[in-house]
């Protein structure tokens, strides 16, 4: 939510300064627009007459009458003030207007309003400097307020918590006071209007009929102001001043054509199957909805008015030619406001607030200032319609929240004056008792419901001096599996395999020419978004961006999920699919596949069991070569994947002139054989995480013995296991060693210490 | 013709000078700094003496016979391998860049560091399905009906399933875990997680995130503060702080915002389009499990409290490396995937 930093100032002591202490207690500020207004030699000039066909306006300006050419005269209409910017101002200079010598009139634009492309009009009277009503220099700042204080959705919100810092801060016991606000006119009722309601739905609701006749049609000046720095579009009197009272007080308002609606009645109803309704709707933002049964409307014969709480129809809304309205404000059911408007996708302004919450304790000052600031146009009267007000909400209070055990939840010390400051600067009502605080939250406050609610509040201002050691309390361990799956890929980065990420979507358009050699997927979001039912698409279509770019002899791999539908259930399952370009390399014999020599390793190597490769009278799939693919199986005979060339068609079509190999794996099964045939789980109970040390070792070193050196190490370094050993040529004479271990913990001082006891002790050993 | 002579002369005698002294070296160290010495002082100073022969015949002569000198000295390496038996370690940072590796992931490695941090702090860790029920996913977290975060706009519900979500958020493998075990609890849940977003610079549709969550009998807020702490420190460098902003959760109450200093202004303020001058970046969400949360899950919440945080894994990474494009994690560039080193 926008708001001038001026307009906050008129309630409250304010400057930028107390924004950082406003994130601090929750309401973030997003960003701070800086608007600069260029008013000198800019005055108000009256339209007397427009010549639309020669576009000339006759303007009232200095006791004098000049004709300015103005491009936008269709927007203009006799007796509207507007702004001139004479010959010596630099909106003048610029404009540089050849059919204009004694001036222009002013779009928002040319003065320096966001977004205000329009004429500049206001209320005031001809011949005044605007500078004199302008805020030349403003901050607009754009608050984020968390979704559970939509008492915050208003000015008047935010000043509350702005007056809470500065009672807490300064001392400044400056909580806001509502304006003085003279009741209006007593009312006179009028049976004019049928109104029916379905008390069901709502909690209070007032009508009101407005009958105007004046001449004036602008909106004050400072409205429109503060209306466009929060980014609401000016649009008529009426519907301008009921956007603004939602702004300030954040109660949602609604204004009809009351000379629109038929029958001269109004039901307030939910929508019955059996009702003789027309169920479309067509609203003020031009969009026709489709209403359902259940839905809160408003009614008028067999067509419906209005959905209140979320926004009216296009045939009620006002006009410039409107004489007759009628005002409605009300608190209705909000589960049902916001099931309506988040089906149909509606996000007004009023929406937002009514399907959260409305304070009815300033409801009545909302409809005062309306009132009284509509009684500041001449000829106009106004008739209390309707009034309807449930006695659940007059009587809904805030319990109050017995402060127990504070000091545990919070594991610091906090002085009982400071909690009552704090709690008092939030307008808390505060008793102690038995040792307890007893608190009761304001009206306002329909969040805080329970002593963690409170004990939010308090940490806002109050912050622990921190002096505290962390201690390693080392339970677990990684999971066999989850060891193996490291193991896996650690084999495969150190044999030069990247790792890649796609997306969890099934199809990519570029790769619709294979998709015959591929399942289709099976599973859909809410958006028809196709899931993905195998990786090894994904992985194919990342390595064709590798061939276009003219990469070669790469070999890539990714682990994850592939989603299905089988038998109606939801399936998911975790693969590790591998991919090798080899240029120029068209091996015949599946023999000499070289992923077989990778599942080889990872069978024999890192998982320790035995796996069976089987090549004849196996099901192939359609991406896999019919010849040169294999079926991986263990002995119970579960299928575990396929590994061998892709297909040559496939390969063809994506003109790709070597060839490329892969392996497709159930990574769920495999780890699964490994925890039935071996338990792998390492036995130091304080072993908690790895660390990994690379060291280059002569090859005439006894090698073997670097197992049994780190074992021994355990007993001079605590709390040390091997993991595993990979080693790799560096050239003829020497080896890398990369040595995992697990190590207690992963604080960066103690592993680094750690890794330089073992280098030495490895050093003197070997 | 004079310095020509000269100069054959002196690469004669500073390949017969080298070998004399490289046989009284008696490792591989001592050997590569005699070479690196010869190659620096000797064979460099050579080269530039050979601007000064006028004939271009006699400076391809000269130019060969230094190559072949600075070859032998190179070469020399062999030699010892035949010639010494003795066993002599030696320190990998002089021959590490050597080494050819293919990549992992920045994201794998992200997680696989945070994994680590949080099992050196006692916590298990716990795995769960990517298409959750949405019992799981919301009703239980407390999250209320109306909550935007339920809109689909937000989340991906399974088409033709009233019951599925692709989770939101790896909470549900807590709820899980709270309906099935009893407390005390530690445990951490990593993993993908999916929201309705348009991809751009700061978000993706696909993510992943880590949550910790710890019930017993004595859970604190200043508990948390300091494992997060604990954590900052140890993801970034040791200077890292951190500050609590008040915000809401609905499965939290107190809900707080993590902020950790901005890493690269280190909260200097001056021009930083990071932190856009602020000294902070938000990096993820935490607080007090929410009393209701506990009842949902058959836990008596007068006995057990517990603390909750989770941290989208992707934004740890660009924090840390200093990325200002998400898209950058997942284009599946590998040159740039080898250069990033969690």
């Amino acid at each position: 939510m926008k708001i001038n930093s001026s307009w906050l100032s008129e309630y409250v002591k304010f400057d930028i300064s107390l924004l950082d202490k406003l994130t601090n207690i929750g309401i973030e500020i997003d960003n701070i627009s800086n608007i600069k207004i260029e008013a000198n030699d800019i005055v108000t000039g009256e339209v007397k007459s427009c010549d639309y066909n020669n576009k000339q306006v006759k303007v009232y300006l200095n006791n004098d009458y000049i004709n300015l050419y103005y491009n936008k005269i269709n927007e203009l209409d006799n007796n509207d003030i507007v702004a001139i910017a004479l010959p010596n101002s630099s909106i003048f200079k610029k404009k540089n207007d050849k059919h204009n010598t004694y001036g222009i009139i002013c779009t928002g634009e040319d003065i320096g309003l966001p977004n205000y492309k329009h004429t500049f009009k206001c209320d005031l009277k001809p011949n005044l400097l605007l500078k004199q009503y302008l805020y030349l220099d403003e901050n607009i700042i754009n608050f984020l307020t968390p979704y559970n204080r939509p008492d915050l959705l208003s000015v008047y919100g935010i000043t509350r918590e702005i007056s809470s810092i500065n009672y807490y801060y300064n001392n400044l016991n400056q909580l806001i006071k509502y304006p003085t606000i003279d009741t209006h006119k007593n009312i006179p009722h009028s049976n004019k209007f049928d109104i029916n309601i379905d008390k069901h739905c709502i909690s209070l609701l007032k009508l009101y009929n407005i009958q105007d006749n004046s001449t004036s049609k602008c909106t004050p000046l400072d409205i429109q102001l503060k209306l466009i720095y929060s980014g609401i579009k000016l649009h008529s009197y009426y519907v301008d001043i009921i956007n603004y009272i939602t702004l300030l007080y954040g109660i949602p308002m609604h204004i009809y054509d009351a000379d629109n609606i038929n029958n001269k009645s109004i039901t307030f109803q939910q929508l019955y199957s059996q009702s003789n309704i027309n169920n479309k709707f067509h609203g003020l933002n031009d969009t026709e909805y489709i209403i359902e049964n259940d839905d809160f409307v408003a009614i008028s014969g067999d067509k419906i008015i209005s959905l209140p709480g979320i926004i009216g129809s296009k045939d009620t809304s006002i006009s410039s030619k409107t004489t007759n309205y009628i005002l409605e404000c009300g608190i209705f059911d909000n589960l049902k406001l916001f099931k309506t408007g988040t089906r149909l996708n509606i996000n007004s302004n009023a929406f937002i607030r009514s399907s959260k919450y409305i304070d009815y304790h300033i409801f009545n000052s909302a409809i005062k200032h309306l009132i009284q600031l509509l009684y500041q146009k001449d000829d106009i009267s106004i008739y209390q319609l309707y009034e309807y007000i449930d006695n659940h909400l007059l009587n809904n209070k805030n319990t109050p929240i017995v402060l127990s055990n504070i000091q545990d939840v919070l594991g610091f010390t906090i002085n009982n004056s400071a909690i009552n400051e704090v709690l008092k600067a939030l307008s808390y009502k505060v008793e102690f008792n038995n040792s307890n605080f007893i608190v009761t939250p304001p009206v306002w406050r329909k969040d805080a419901i329970n002593k963690y609610d409170v004990i939010e509040d308090i940490i806002k201002f109050v912050s622990p001096t921190l002096n505290y050691n962390i201690s390693y309390n080392t339970k677990y361990i990684l999971s066999p599996k989850k060891q193996l799956l490291d193991k896996i890929l650690d084999h495969l980065y150190y044999n030069q395999y990247h790792e890649i990420m796609t997306s969890p979507w099934h199809l990519d358009d570029k790769l619709f020419l294979y998709d015959k050699y591929f399942d289709n997927a099976t599973l859909y979001t809410h958006e028809n978004k196709p899931l993905r039912s195998q990786l090894l698409h994904k992985l194919l279509s990342q390595l064709i961006k590798y061939i276009k770019l003219g990469k070669q002899n790469i070999k890539i791999f990714e682990e994850g999920k592939i989603y299905n539908k089988e038998h109606n259930k939801i399936v998911e399952t975790n693969k590790l699919s591998i991919l090798i370009m080899c240029d120029n390399n068209k091996h015949s014999l599946p023999i000499t596949i070289p992923t077989m020599d990778l599942i080889h390793y990872i069978y024999n190597n890192i998982l320790c069991t035995p796996i069976l490769i089987q090549q004849n009278g196996i099901t192939i799939p359609k991406y896999a070569h019919p010849q040169q693919t294999c079926l991986l199986h263990n002995k119970d005979n579960n299928i575990l994947g396929y590994i061998g060339s892709l297909n040559p068609d496939l390969i063809e079509q994506i003109k790709y002139k070597g060839n490329i190999y892969f392996a497709e794996i159930d990574i769920d099964k495999i780890l699964d054989i490994e925890d039935q045939t071996k338990n792998k789980t390492p036995t130091i109970s304080s072993i908690t995480s790895t660390l990994d040390i690379t060291i280059i070792i002569n090859k005439s070193k006894d090698t073997l013995k670097i197992p049994s050196i780190i074992e021994e190490s355990n007993t001079n370094i605590q709390n040390v296991k091997l993991i595993s050993i990979y080693k790799k040529n560096i050239n003829d004479y020497a080896l890398t060693y990369r040595v995992s271990l697990y190590t207690m913990c992963e604080d960066k001082t103690y592993t680094q210490q750690l890794e330089r006891e073992i280098i030495n002790h490895l050093k003197t050993m070997l | 013709m004079n310095l020509y002579n000269d100069i054959i002369q002196t690469v004669t005698n500073i390949k017969n000078k080298f070998n004399n002294e490289a046989l009284l070296c008696d490792n591989i160290k001592l050997l590569h700094l005699l070479k690196q010495s010869y190659i620096n002082n000797h064979i460099n100073t050579l080269t530039q003496n050979i601007k000064n022969i006028n004939s271009i015949e006699d400076k391809k002569k000269v130019g060969q016979a230094i190559n072949q000198c600075k070859r032998y000295i190179i070469d020399y390496n062999i030699k010892l391998k035949d010639d010494t038996s003795n066993n002599e370690y030696v320190n990998m940072s002089l021959y590490i860049d050597n080494i050819k590796t293919g990549s992992i992931h920045p994201v794998r490695q992200m997680l696989k560091k945070i994994t680590n941090i949080c099992i050196s702090l006692g916590y298990d860790i716990k795995d769960g399905p990517e298409i959750e029920k949405i019992d799981y996913c919301f009703d239980k977290l407390n999250i209320p009906t109306t909550h935007p975060s339920r809109k689909t706009s937000d989340t991906f519900y399974i088409k033709d399933s009233k019951e599925y979500v692709m989770r939101p958020h790896t909470s549900s493998v807590q709820i899980k875990t709270l309906l099935h075990n009893k407390p005390p609890v530690q445990i951490i849940s990593t993993g993908k997680v999916f929201r309705n977003d348009d991809n751009d610079r700061t978000h993706n549709q696909f993510f992943h995130q880590i949550e910790g969550l710890t019930v017993n009998k004595t859970a604190s807020y200043i508990d948390l503060y300091n494992i997060l702490n604990y954590m900052a420190i140890n993801i970034f460098n040791s200077d890292t702080k951190i500050r609590f902003r008040t915000s809401y959760f609905p499965f939290t109450e107190p809900s707080m915002e993590v902020d950790i200093s901005c890493q690269i202004c280190k909260q200097k303020n001056i021009d930083c389009k990071t932190c856009k001058n602020i000294g902070w970046i938000e990096w993820g969400g935490c607080g007090l499990v929410n009393s209701q949360v506990l009842k949902n899950c058959n836990i008596d919440s007068s006995i057990y409290r517990g603390f909750a945080f989770g941290m989208g894994i992707e934004r740890t990474i660009m924090m840390q490396q200093n990325i200002s494009d998400i898209r950058l994690l997942f284009n599946n560039d590998i040159n740039i995937y080898q250069q990033i080193k969690i």
